[in-house]
């Protein structure tokens, strides 16, 4: 995909069909210099640091395909661009809220006017300590069968996606990670702290 | 069914009927099956958040190439530079090992003119016969040239034959405002060269 013009029916398509979809499709935004050039400037005119590019861009990819993802129905009205910039501007605005002024506060407010809410950010990538025991305990097929699960992919999907023979091979598997995390969760009550509070 | 396949049936919506009913009549009397179900709510979650933990993982290995691969390009362009650093050195220092063959080149040798016949003639006769101690007891014994002058082309005539010693015995020190300065200065640094 690298190389080709952005193209918004592809891109959600991409983003949707699977773990490998969804990465190219990342590495092809993180890697869109017409993006990343309007997002430094978003973050310039903000007066906010250059140094908080990184994670509010990172930020606004994940939670711009996370929508895709959770939101079978969700189509792009607007230009993509502009709407993962604005995704960013909301992010940083609403993390900062305390210390904002109230005319910025009515800015962001208004600002999705014209475009529709992105979902919001599940896990607190504060808590690395958690995110990497969680990770460490789950193998990797076992992460992306309860991901696909958990954001509502029914079973035909997941086996589409993981390239498992039938659905019922995708029920199996699921049930078996499923109750193994739940093991895992039911030694561990600390770990609802790695979700976000809302 | 066991606890375990009738929680996650019903999570997914496949219970239905009376099955259902008794589920959810049994989740709201039955403490450890309500304690249990509430853990597979807080792996739901946490099952949510996994993507965005995969995305971010994607995200972070492909900043990491980015950069892993830019620091490569850098040490490339390092490497360059050095190369070509090494190279305009060592070509300025074989110019400091330049030979005195190489950078020799002869003067403007002097024409008959007014009271440099003699010399003129001296000069051409040495070039035609080759008889250097001839030619140097000519040029010594011109009245009429002043000594820087007649020094000067002893030192020449010398540095032409390849007798080194013998030009910087006669080689004049000349102001800088002379005519010859400049070849004065050139001569020092010839002699000073391997052959």
């Amino acid at each position: 995909m690298s190389g080709r013009p952005l193209d918004k029916d592809n891109l959600l398509e991409l983003i949707r069909s699977g773990k490998a979809g969804r990465d190219e499709a990342l590495v092809y935004l993180y890697h869109d210099q017409k993006l990343r050039n309007s997002f430094k400037k978003m973050i310039r005119n903000q007066g906010w640091q250059a140094s908080n590019f990184d994670s509010i861009f990172n930020n606004s990819l994940i939670l711009f395909a996370s929508t895709v993802i959770r939101r079978p129905d969700f189509e792009l009205t607007s230009d993509l661009r502009n709407y993962i910039i604005v995704i960013g501007k909301n992010t940083f605005i609403k993390e900062r809220k305390g210390k904002l002024s109230t005319v910025e506060l009515e800015e962001h407010q208004e600002m999705w006017i014209d475009y529709e809410v992105p979902e919001k950010l599940m896990i607190d990538f504060e808590q690395k300590q958690l995110v990497e025991e969680l990770l460490d305990k789950l193998g990797k097929n076992c992460r992306e069968v309860l991901s696909l699960w958990a954001n509502s992919y029914n079973m035909k999907e997941i086996a589409d996606a993981m390239n498992y023979k039938s659905d019922m091979m995708a029920r199996k598997k699921k049930y078996q990670c499923l109750k193994e995390l739940v093991d895992y969760v039911s030694e561990r009550p600390h770990l609802k702290s790695l979700l976000k509070r809302k | 069914m066991t606890t375990d396949e009738k929680i996650q049936a019903y999570l997914d919506g496949e219970l239905s009927g009376n099955s259902l009913v008794a589920f959810e009549s049994e989740l709201a009397t039955n403490k450890m099956l309500k304690e249990r179900y509430d853990n597979y709510l807080l792996a739901r979650e946490l099952s949510k958040g996994l993507l965005e933990i995969d995305m971010r993982e994607t995200l972070e290995n492909e900043s990491r190439r980015s950069f892993s691969l830019s620091k490569w390009i850098w040490l490339i362009v390092a490497l360059g530079v050095g190369a070509l650093a090494i190279y305009f050195f060592s070509a300025s220092s074989q110019g400091n090992n330049e030979l005195f063959a190489e950078v020799y080149t002869e003067p403007i040798w002097p024409i008959t003119r007014g009271s440099m016949d003699s010399l003129s003639s001296a000069i051409a006769e040495w070039k035609n016969s080759d008889d250097l101690d001839k030619a140097t007891s000519q040029i010594k014994s011109i009245n009429t040239l002043d000594l820087t002058t007649r020094n000067y082309w002893l030192t020449e005539v010398f540095l032409n034959a390849g007798e080194r010693d013998s030009a910087l015995f006669y080689l004049p020190s000349l102001s800088e405002d002379h005519i010859k300065y400049k070849r004065v200065q050139k001569i020092k640094t010839w002699i000073a060269l391997p052959e």
